[in-house]
């Protein structure tokens, strides 16, 4: 019996080593492209190139190159262009792609097939063939060259993805729940408001993460709405600095750990409450 | 009262997405450049593309398909890997999940440049290590049969988003279903073939759609990297499409192109969504 | 609740009404206005906000240009918008996705102004659907422009009465090099000027005398090993304008002369081009050429101490001239009689709107020569006007950082007809044929395949789309 806990013991010690190293193991690749951008925006830029690039630490760390580089690109305006799209795609998704999943995944009705299956076709479209017709339906609402082309769309379902997502994890909470509910005679928007939104907060939060990341990195569409310089987005900035001929590459990559640096803050935060969110949901099912 | 729920869903996408989806369809049996007016033609557009007259298509469908043969079970298979790991207790597990995301986070031009470093094949750390395990070395991007392979092994690293919405599905299941099983002695994989699986399926089942729809779209890897070269071996779809549409301003072509991929992805959704009801467990139904 | 469905509603509505817009409008142009000026118009007086409140004509300068050149850019607005009161230029830039963009505003027929065009993506379809005006046009109908300053191979032409504009930020291919490895090997240093440049064997030989292998070993040495080499002698990215100049120094062209059909298979090209080719995969004195077009940094192997030579273009200088590398710039070695280069540029092109006579006063203000004055002293761009090659002028930009035969080997062969026009600009459907072509020349880069085989697989589909030169 005794020798028995022993090997246990042991064979228990061993896996949970095994797991680290492959857990350190496969963290390291995903760090080094990290280092690598850090370390490349204090140097100059021929030094980059200099083989061996992974174990040089460049020897006289150049904060001139962030320096250049703010006085390069109004950052406090692009961050502050890219937060108002930010918050409102962010209201928008999380309220109306919920509402929409809500529909698709709790209430039966003529059509929800087709119609959820609609929503999901404009997935399937590239958006190289409908962004001119897109295009002219903005110009038509005199709307290019403002955030509302950007913002709207949240507020009209959210996305296909973000509804499919919501969908999948409300089809998975048991629903003795909101039938007890009924039978206290709730209707579908308390049941909405007071079960299925209470009880999805890993999955609303996982959609709130995706929005942001979206919004912040996204290029393609403030760069076909807007045109104005002083409206740009940190994305679009970002792509400033490449020129056709020549790229910068220490500027850029100064720039790029300027941008990523409060991605990576709010993913950091927001990792505890997507743990909490989700242990409380296991709690009460 | 569902329609209720889905009205702004609905309205956006009559007022955003029917209309340029129903234009794009008209336009491909259309000679149109954009830049003049549309022009009818019939079929002549899609008999271009499959009769094989525009030489860049069956060669960008090859690339395509390849790619996505490959790239669907891995990005699955990988992530799923790494949110089982993750989902296990360990110390320091909120700043593992986080690394694990961070590719996802960094912006694409910084990410993708330290790929052409590490795979450069005359100076590139990647073939540094294989010459030092006495492996043959591998030409990466740069060669014509290495460069799928090698733009799925960068893609495995960005499943960030993947990842963690299986870890969040993996969060969702019970622990009270893993201690009955406990105490009905069931050992590791048990819990995994009884419990894990049927409880995930429905995350799995999105992921397995959404990598099916992302990978027939892939584009940006021969926007960004490749050019679709060598030898048109990384000439995805998407990028063929585009290139059609803006570069040589054939919009007609770009969207028989755009329709033709609509109705595989269509069919592949479908297929899935049919073939769900045998596999996909949903704890709401049942 | 209710209010927001009904807020949703209106929206819906709204929404709906503004397809519908779309709807008609797209019906009533398909229904045979083919008038492209019409089109165009109606779209202005679509705009009249574009016309500001201060009274002056609003024009927008497009361009993609990032960096010190997006800087140079503003500068030069600012100082036209203070310099007169009638025209106000505001810059579009467009840092990604260029010709998507302009494509989509000129579809919704709001084209900027004034834009800076790729010859290699929308410019020729814009001046074949009569989106840009003739600057020939504009030139003749202002007697108070000097137009000899002009640089013939700067022009961009659509036949031969249709100017569709004039280069801006104007480049050439040329070789750079570590004067130290030359050095160190006891390799004379290569000619600065064309008249002099190396023929292929002299280049070839100090190439092979510049790649070392880890033994220490060069090229020509018996126990070479091409598997492991340390130091090589030459390096280039291979896109168009770096394998055109060798091309055209063996006396070949992208077309055959009188444009009828696709000429990369004429014995001068493919002498040329196997030349090329040998130098990777007989001589082993170069790498394989980078997979991407978009990554254009091979010229920054110099600073490794790795690369002897580097083929690449002159804005190359820029990135060298800034970290204060030690190189220098020399001709490009020649195949036949003569020596040559290709010239590159983006291209300025006034577009046909109700504004063009402001964005032509606009036009000649950035293409005087000094406009651009700050990126010609960093090395970046060289001048597009004659006076601006001239020895006085590049006197005054010339820096203590530009490298030591700067004029010989770049800027002199820019006006003594070394340097070649653009083949992009001078051959129509260009960028049609090159996507093509060029994918079976990364199997000649890679060893798998003879040129002349490469080049006979592709030769009927690339004839298909040859439609001549564009003058």
């Amino acid at each position: 019996m005794k020798k028995d806990r022993n090997y246990y013991k042991i064979k228990k010690a061993i896996s949970q080593l095994l797991l680290y190293v492959v857990v350190c193991g496969l963290a390291t690749v995903c760090l080094i492209p990290l280092y690598w951008m850090i370390r490349s925006s204090f140097m100059r830029n021929t030094d980059i190139y200099v083989m061996d690039p992974f174990i040089v630490w460049p020897k006289e760390m150049l904060w001139s190159n962030y320096i250049d580089t703010v006085n390069f690109m109004p950052f406090l305006k692009y961050t502050g262009n890219t937060l108002i799209i930010l918050c409102g795609s962010m209201v928008g998704v999380l309220l109306t792609a919920s509402l929409a999943a809500y529909a698709f995944a709790r209430v039966s009705w003529r059509g929800r097939n087709i119609c959820f299956f609609l929503i999901l076709t404009t997935m399937m479209l590239p958006a190289s063939v409908t962004i001119v017709p897109q295009f002219m339906i903005w110009k038509n609402l005199k709307s290019l060259d403002t955030y509302v082309p950007l913002i709207l769309p949240a507020f009209l379902g959210g996305g296909a993805f973000n509804i499919f997502l919501l969908r999948q994890f409300f089809l998975g909470i048991p629903k003795d729940l909101d039938e007890a509910a009924y039978i206290d005679g709730a209707g579908h928007v308390r049941v909405f408001f007071q079960i299925i939104l209470p009880l999805s907060k890993s999955a609303l939060i996982v959609v709130g993460l995706f929005t942001f990341l979206n919004c912040w990195n996204e290029f393609f569409a403030p760069l076909i709405y807007l045109s104005d310089q002083n409206k740009y987005t940190l994305a679009l900035g970002l792509l400033q600095f490449r020129g056709n001929y020549t790229s910068k590459w220490q500027l850029l990559m100064a720039a790029s750990t300027i941008v990523a640096a409060p991605c990576i803050l709010v993913y950091l935060l927001g990792q505890r409450y997507l743990l909490e969110g989700i242990s409380m949901t296991g709690m009460k099912a | 009262m569902g329609w209720f729920f889905v009205t702004p869903a609905l309205i956006g996408f009559l007022g955003l997405n029917l209309v340029p989806m129903l234009l794009s369809g008209y336009y491909s049996l259309c000679e149109y450049s954009v830049l003049g007016e549309p022009k009818f033609i019939g079929i002549g557009n899609y008999v271009q593309l499959f009769s094989g007259a525009d030489t860049t298509f069956w060669p960008s469908v090859k690339a395509t398909v390849s790619y996505a043969i490959l790239a669907v079970p891995c990005n699955l298979a990988f992530a799923f890997a790494i949110a089982l790991l993750l989902n296990r207790p360990m110390k320091g597990r909120a700043l593992f999940r986080s690394i694990f995301y961070l590719p996802c986070i960094l912006p694409a031009v910084a990410s993708s440049f330290v790929w052409l470093l590490l795979m450069n094949p005359d100076f590139g750390l990647l073939n540094e290590i294989l010459s030092f395990c006495h492996l043959p070395e591998s030409q990466w991007l740069w060669g014509e049969s290495s460069v799928i392979p090698s733009i799925v092994f960068m893609g495995i690293w960005a499943t960030g988003s993947t990842q963690v919405i299986f870890l969040a599905g993996l969060q969702n299941i019970p622990s009270v279903y893993y201690e009955a099983l406990e105490i009905d002695g069931g050992n590791i994989l048990h819990k995994f073939w009884y419990v894990t699986l049927p409880m995930i399926s429905s995350t799995l089942f999105f992921n397995l759609v959404m990598g099916i729809i992302n990978a027939l779209q892939v584009f940006s890897q021969a926007y960004i990297l490749t050019d679709g070269g060598p030898n048109n071996a990384s000439l995805f779809y998407v990028y063929n499409l585009w290139r059609a549409a803006f570069k040589y301003m054939s919009m007609g072509t770009a969207c028989a192109m755009s329709w033709i991929l609509f109705v595989v992805v269509l069919l592949l959704t479908l297929f899935v969504f049919r073939s769900s009801k045998r596999w996909v467990y949903y704890e709401g139904e049942g | 609740m209710k209010k927001k469905l009904i807020a949703g509603m209106i929206t819906g509505v709204m929404l709906l009404s503004a397809v519908g817009c779309t709807n008609t409008s797209n019906t009533g142009d398909m229904s045979g206005e083919a008038d492209k000026t019409a089109v165009i118009e109606k779209a202005d007086t679509a705009n009249p906000e574009n016309n500001s409140d201060s009274g002056k004509i609003q024009i927008r300068f497009a361009n993609w240009d990032g960096g010190d050149a997006l800087k140079a850019y503003q500068e030069i607005c600012d100082s036209f918008n203070a310099s007169q009161d009638k025209i106000e230029v505001t810059i579009l830039n467009i840092p990604e996705e260029y010709s998507t963009k302009i494509t989509t505003m000129a579809a919704a027929g709001d084209i900027p102004e004034f834009c800076m065009l790729d010859a290699n993506e929308i410019l020729f379809p814009l001046a074949e659907q009569g989106y840009i005006k003739n600057m020939k046009e504009l030139i003749e109908n202002d007697p108070g422009y000097d137009e000899s300053d002009m640089v013939d191979t700067l022009k961009a032409w659509n036949g031969e009465d249709f100017m569709v504009g004039y280069g801006a930020g104007a480049q050439n291919i040329c070789m750079f090099y570590n004067p130290e490895l030359f050095e160190k090997y006891g390799v004379d240093m290569p000619p600065a000027t064309y008249a002099d440049a190396w023929d292929w064997e002299t280049f070839v030989e100090n190439a092979q005398k510049l790649t070392i292998d880890k033994n220490g070993n060069n090229a020509l040495s018996a126990e070479f090993d091409p598997e492991n080499i340390d130091t090589y002698g030459v390096s280039a990215n291979f896109w168009w304008a770096a394998w055109m100049p060798f091309v055209i120094s063996a006396d070949g062209n992208y077309l055959t002369e009188d444009g009828s059909s696709f000429g990369m298979n004429s014995p001068e090209a493919v002498n040329a081009m196997q030349k090329l080719s040998d130098l990777i995969n007989v001589y082993h004195v170069m790498p394989k050429p980078s997979a991407s077009e978009s990554l254009k940094n091979t010229s920054s192997a110099l600073a490794t101490g790795k690369v002897a030579m580097v083929i690449d273009g002159q804005w190359t200088n820029n990135t060298l001239m800034a970290d204060s590398l030690k190189y220098d710039v020399a001709a490009l070695p020649k195949i036949g009689e003569k020596a040559a280069t290709i010239v590159t540029y983006g291209v300025l092109c006034v577009m046909d709107t109700s504004k063009a006579d402001a964005a032509w006063e606009f036009f000649k203000y950035i293409s005087k020569c000094g406009a651009a004055e700050p990126l010609e002293k960093s090395g970046l761009w060289l001048p597009t006007t004659k006076t601006g090659f001239s020895e006085d002028y590049m006197k005054s930009v010339m820096t203590p950082q530009h490298p030591e035969h700067y004029y010989d080997a770049i800027v002199k062969p820019m006006l003594d007809g070394t340097a070649q026009p653009m083949t992009s600009a001078a051959v129509k459907n260009f960028a049609k044929i090159n996507d093509l072509f060029n994918p079976v020349l990364d199997k000649v880069w890679n060893g798998d395949s003879n040129y002349e085989d490469a080049v006979n697989s592709v030769y009927e589909d690339c004839n298909k789309f040859v439609e001549g030169w564009n003058y």
